[in-house]
């Protein structure tokens, strides 16, 4: 209580410089950047463009083919989605031509853009590798050495694909067809980027792996394809971030994320995004967790206009395990369409969702989840919770969950709150003391508490820091 | 031809001009309307097309004649009823009323009577909660129903004793609806009692009821559905509440093969107050699909459901639920509750309890449970030397025991003796 009043002298000011401070823009200097709207040919331009092997450029045909004959989903934000303009973004742009591997190789413009969101500092104190995606290639990765010695390959997808393609083949969509969803489809079609991770058996990788994302292009989709896999009894925990330029025109982003965690392996994904307000953020994650495998998905939306992404695992082996952890922040004009999918499809699998919400200034905040029991999978254990907070009169909170139990000795529990800041509460802090505008920050920071003490401290800070700036100018 | 039909009803039943243009409109809205989405959760257990109306020339028209030389018997009025009110296989209804609330001005008779001969208003009400552009069965409905029930009370008037209705299978299609409008400060509690008899065909069912409550009255609706496993049945149901007005009801869903039913409550009124009780037990091949609707629409409102499943053998049921806050409303509260107790191996339950919030001042809950009987529990009362079946009797009493208590108590027994019988049965 007392930092706040300290460290934050000045609350009504903080963001007034956001968009020197995050909405900056470089001048657009590409080399490659190809032309707007989707075909075959741009497909195969893409292939040929990265040297891919026959199968993978098959498989982005095909890929397109089933995006093309795929509906627009009929649920959800519908209004939004359709005012997508699917023709006029670049599927595909590529900054510089080659990979860069050490700092000072990195050209001036793109280093301004980190150094501004203070990558470089995070990567000396608490980061293993860095795989920034700036555009549509990855331009900056680094590694350290002692991790590589020890097996763990941390690369873009496209390196993962050149330099290991038997492992890339072997996984590559066997979590996320092409056919699962029209948006998984278009990315299966001209992904792009991305990180590619192999934990060797029985490894744990002590210092988080992160990427960090980055549009900074008008109307440019970014189809990051991420494969994580965690062999038999390794543990490894990938960070993503995301941070974008503020922009006019709408952007797409549509990622699909696939996680398999062999027996015994553990893999933690947390996600903190945090795009314009203007991109649709359309993601497909999903994570197959093997015999008394753990994966948890730790999964912030603060950004976009749209977003719709429902974190999926797959307990496939007896005894795995799944936790989907998520926080939502809807301010004006957003909607975020967030939730979790738990599918039991062996015996003794447990999971557990939560989610919490804050909807202000007339943003959307839904969860939209799905829990469901196959007839062979006895004796799970499933909770549920999702808490929303609605900030003032104009918000809107919605909760879809759905349950689906078709087996026997399954306990399943749900629970869902919706509330407003409480009176109390705000009058006990006022009371000490605090302005209005603090004690809501307060009270909105202990409502994110769960969520946040499970971020790394730097991540902690940057989400505090972006809810203060998203909380700034609520009452009155 | 079915509009044949429905010009044959204007000219044979003198049914006005309005409500002939009502049902001829309703005829196409559910002729030309597409099978519902199975996208949208109300649909995504149940299949539709089998509440499609094979024939509807028959559905309004074909009875089950009365069994000769067996002339039908007029039931008359308990000690414990107000009023009572039936029909037959061959659609004709019966209505009875006391004659104290007669004189009050209460009305309760056959729909189609109250239509023709003004009885009480029925034109603006009839259809306004559960319109043609509601569900493309419930336009089936409005277009073809020939069996009703009407209850008018008037303001100030309270009817302590409760109103019985029984309603029966009258052929394949049976088309039925009740049109409950109660005034100001008035009271009353009606029991809706759907069973089939031993004659009836396998068919289907499809009622209609709307309830409207004006401010301060205090209603209790309470809905037994008890088919034997020959019927299909589709309910919907819709209430309208005004200020301060207090309305509980109960949807006891017991019979049938499936059965799908609707129901819900607009908190139209500031200081409204709707309960929703569910309790379902299904049983062989049952299956259940319940939807209920909270809409707040005004101010200071509480709404609560109370929905509770128990299934056997390989019973299935879905649970749909949704409470809606509109914009610009203050001060409401409304909670959801599903609990769902499969007691062996074999049944499935679904649970989608939703919520749309669009105001903040508001406080909103809900929550699902599902699982097999507690082995504690079971262990607990063996120790105690009770056997198995003793303790799962027990237990689903102690399980359903909240929502019977909001069941009047002659109706308490029935149904708590429906729910025995079908644990005893294997």
């Amino acid at each position: 209580m007392a930092e706040i009043t300290n460290n934050q002298p000045n609350i009504a000011t903080i963001g007034d410089d956001y968009a020197t401070k995050y909405g900056f823009r470089d001048p657009e200097d590409y080399f490659h950047k190809g032309a707007r709207g989707l075909n075959h040919e741009v497909v195969e331009m893409i292939s040929r463009m990265k040297k891919e092997p026959d199968w993978m450029r098959q498989f982005r045909h095909d890929a397109l083919d089933i995006y093309l004959a795929k509906p627009m989903p009929t649920w959800g934000n519908t209004e939004l989605l359709n005012s997508i303009d699917f023709e006029n973004i670049y599927y595909y742009i590529k900054p510089t031509e080659f990979q860069s591997t050490n700092w000072d190789d990195v050209p001036e413009n793109i280093k301004n853009t980190f150094n501004k969101l203070g990558i470089p500092e995070a990567e000396q104190k608490f980061l293993a590798g860095v795989t920034a995606q700036y555009e549509s290639e990855v331009v900056y990765h680094s590694f350290q050495a002692d991790l590589e010695r020890q097996g763990v390959i941390f690369l873009d997808m496209d390196s993962g694909l050149r330099e290991h393609p038997d492992i890339v083949k072997k996984y590559f969509a066997t979590v996320i067809p092409p056919h699962d969803n029209k948006f998984a489809a278009l990315n299966s079609a001209v992904w792009s980027g991305g990180s590619f991770i192999y934990v060797p058996p029985g490894l744990d990788v002590k210092i988080p792996l992160q990427a960090y994302f980055r549009i900074n292009a008008e109307n440019m989709g970014q189809f990051e394809r991420t494969l994580i896999i965690a062999d038999r009894g390794s543990r490894v925990h990938y960070i993503e971030g995301c941070t974008a330029p503020v922009y006019s025109t709408d952007s797409l982003h549509s990622a699909v994320v696939e996680l398999i965690a062999l027996d015994d392996a553990y893999i933690r994904y947390t996600t903190i995004q945090n795009w314009s307000h203007n991109i649709f953020n359309l993601v497909t994650k999903r994570a197959m967790a093997h015999k008394n495998a753990t994966v948890e998905w730790v999964d912030g939306n603060i950004g976009s206009r749209l977003t719709m992404k429902f974190p999926c695992i797959y307990l496939v082996g007896e005894g795995a395990k799944g936790e989907i952890l998520s926080v939502a922040f809807a301010g004006n004009g957003q909607h975020q369409d967030a939730g979790a999918k738990v599918i039991h499809v062996a015996p003794k699998t447990s999971s557990r969702i939560t989610s919490k919400s804050i909807s202000k200034a007339g943003g959307r905040a839904s969860y939209r989840g799905l829990v469901k029991v196959y007839p062979k999978a006895e004796n799970c254990k499933i909770s549920v919770e999702c808490d929303a907070l609605l900030i003032d009169g104009a918000s809107r909170s919605d909760t879809y969950p759905t349950m689906e139990i078709d087996a026997d000795n399954v306990r399943v529990e749900h629970e869902a709150r919706v509330s407003k800041v409480a009176e109390e509460q705000l009058f006990y802090l006022t009371s000490r003391g605090l302005t209005e505008d603090e004690a809501r920050l307060l009270i909105v920071n202990g409502f994110i508490e769960p969520f946040t003490k499970e971020l790394p401290m730097e991540y902690a800070v940057e989400l505090n820091r972006l809810i203060e700036l998203e909380m700034e100018g609520s009452v009155g | 031809m079915i509009t044949d039909t429905i010009d044959f009803r204007k000219t044979a039943k003198n049914e006005p001009e309005w409500l002939y243009k009502l049902r001829r409109d309703s005829w196409s809205a559910y002729h030309d309307s597409p099978l519902p989405d199975r996208v949208v959760h109300l649909w995504r257990y149940t299949p539709p097309e089998q509440f499609l109306i094979n024939d509807p020339h028959d559905a309004m028209t074909a009875a089950i004649p009365m069994p000769k030389g067996n002339g039908h018997k007029i039931k008359t009025l308990t000690e414990v009823q107000a009023a009572l009110g039936y029909n037959l296989s061959d659609m004709t209804t019966l209505t009875q009323l006391t004659p104290e609330l007669s004189e009050q001005g209460v009305r309760f008779l056959d729909l189609a009577t109250a239509i023709e001969t003004g009885a009480g208003p029925v034109q603006e009400y009839l259809g306004k909660l559960i319109s043609s552009d509601f569900g493309k069965f419930e336009a089936a409905n409005m277009a073809l129903w020939n069996i009703g029930f009407y209850l008018y009370i008037p303001d100030n008037v309270v009817i302590e004793k409760p109103i019985y209705l029984n309603r029966i299978p009258t052929g394949t299609n049976t088309m039925t609806r009740l049109l409950v409008v109660a005034g100001k400060n008035s009271q009353a509690t009606l029991i809706d009692n759907y069973r089939d008899q031993a004659e009836s065909a396998a068919g289907q069912f499809n009622s209609i009821i709307e309830i409207f409550a004006d401010d301060h009255s205090r209603l209790r609706y309470v809905g037994l559905q008890d088919f034997s496993e020959k019927i299909t049945g589709y309910i919907t149901q819709r209430s309208r509440i005004g200020n301060q007005t207090d309305l509980l009801t109960v949807q006891s869903i017991l019979g049938g093969t499936v059965s799908k039913v609707n129901t819900g409550t607009i908190l139209d009124g500031r200081g409204g107050n709707s309960r929703i009780y569910g309790l379902l037990f299904g049983d062989n091949n049952q299956h259940f699909d319940l939807h209920t609707l909270h809409n707040h629409r005004s101010h200071e409102a509480y709404s609560n459901i109370d929905v509770k499943v128990v299934l056997k053998d390989k019973a299935t049921s879905a649970y749909t639920g949704l409470i809606r806050i509109e914009e610009k409303t203050v001060n409401n509260e409304a909670y959801q509750e599903n609990r769902n107790l499969l007691l062996n191996h074999g049944p499935k339950a679904e649970s989608i309890p939703e919520l749309e919030i669009l105001s903040d001042e508001v406080r909103c809950t809900h929550g699902a449970t599902m699982g097999p009987l507690d082995p504690d529990m079971i262990f607990y009362l063996k120790s105690r030397g009770i056997d198995y079946k003793q303790a799962v009797r027990m237990i689903v009493s102690g399980f359903f025991e909240p929502t019977l208590k909001n069941i009047p108590d002659d109706l308490h027994d029935a149904v708590n003796g429906i729910i025995l019988d079908k644990l005893e049965k294997h």
